[in-house]
């Protein structure tokens, strides 16, 4: 049996707001991802996730369904924390069961930000990441926001540890990310709310 | 009167009548929000929040992450129904500041 613990989106809210859906898809070495969700309440959100993990050599495909919870939630003048738990259960196309695992943390203000990710495909991969950033401005609602950041992460299957830049960009409600790691390794992630 | 007590009882009239601080001269009601720190994030807010029938039209400010709320002509949203509807949204309001005519 495969086993995968937590999942989530695109480096975006995988909790957004009621009625909220959101599209998106992450790609770095290791992961090609596609996520849908759809918030129930201000904490809770569900939606599905497909994807190619290849961090461990032997590519695996799983499709899971997850849910996502906020348990943790600060709100202040000027700055917002998170904690998102995300969890999922699905299947691999070899008909193995499967099951996904994520933690995010995250805290913003309008112009720093920092944020941790745990990301567990059980027994096969466990992705760990750490970010920090700045916005050099504070964009107007319908002006494009970019966010400079810093990225460590490590790849648990293929012990590999890395660092580079990430830029983000934001726009009305389209998210979109590109990056380059210490490995000459790509990432781009983009996610788009309805 | 001399010049100057005319002038002294003009600056205190219009200390009088100018709307206090923080209140909007065109009738929106401001209302500050916990949580707002990008315009991306503010997209939910403002999707929630028109959403109520009474709500004519709205304005954020990310950087005093502030929502300026212009209601239909004659209603009227009381603090803690605004403050409902934002934290609905997954926010929390701080404050709101009414217009002076509608104190």
């Amino acid at each position: 049996m495969l086993g995968v613990l937590a999942a989530g989106g695109a480096e975006a809210r995988p909790v957004t707001y009621p009625g909220g859906v959101a599209l998106g898809a992450e790609t770095r070495a290791g992961l090609t991802e596609a996520l849908g969700g759809y918030t129930l309440d201000p904490h809770a959100a569900v939606g599905a996730d497909v994807a190619r993990w290849s961090a461990a050599g032997v590519p695996v495909d799983v499709a899971l369904a997850t849910a996502t919870v906020l348990p943790v939630k600060g709100n202040g003048l000027g700055w917002r924390a998170n904690l998102y738990l995300t969890g999922g259960a699905g299947a691999t196309a070899k008909g193995e069961a499967a099951y996904l695992g994520q933690a995010d943390a995250d805290v913003e203000s309008l112009t720093l930000y920092a944020s941790a990710r745990i990301q567990r495909l059980w027994q096969h991969d466990t992705y760990e990441r750490v970010r920090a950033g700045a916005a050099p401005f504070v964009a107007p609602m319908n002006a494009l926001q970019i966010w400079l950041l810093a990225q460590w992460d490590y790849d648990r299957a293929r012990r590999l540890g890395a660092a580079g830049p990430v830029v983000r960009f934001m726009y009305q409600t389209v998210l979109w990310e590109v990056g380059l790691n210490s490995r000459g390794e790509g990432a781009l992630n983009w996610t788009v709310e309805y | 009167m001399s010049i100057f007590s005319k002038l002294r009882a003009l600056v205190l009239a219009a200390a009088v009548l100018a709307p206090p601080a923080g209140a909007m001269a065109d009738g929106g009601i401001k209302v500050y929000v916990k949580g707002l720190v990008c315009a991306y994030c503010a997209q939910g807010l403002t999707k929630t929040v028109q959403k109520h029938p009474f709500v004519d039209e709205l304005e954020v400010d990310v950087s005093q992450g502030m929502m300026l709320l212009k209601l239909k002509p004659g209603k009227t949203l009381s603090a803690k129904e605004i403050g409902a509807l934002v934290k609905s949204a997954g926010f929390e309001m701080d404050r709101a500041e009414y217009p002076m005519d509608d104190m």
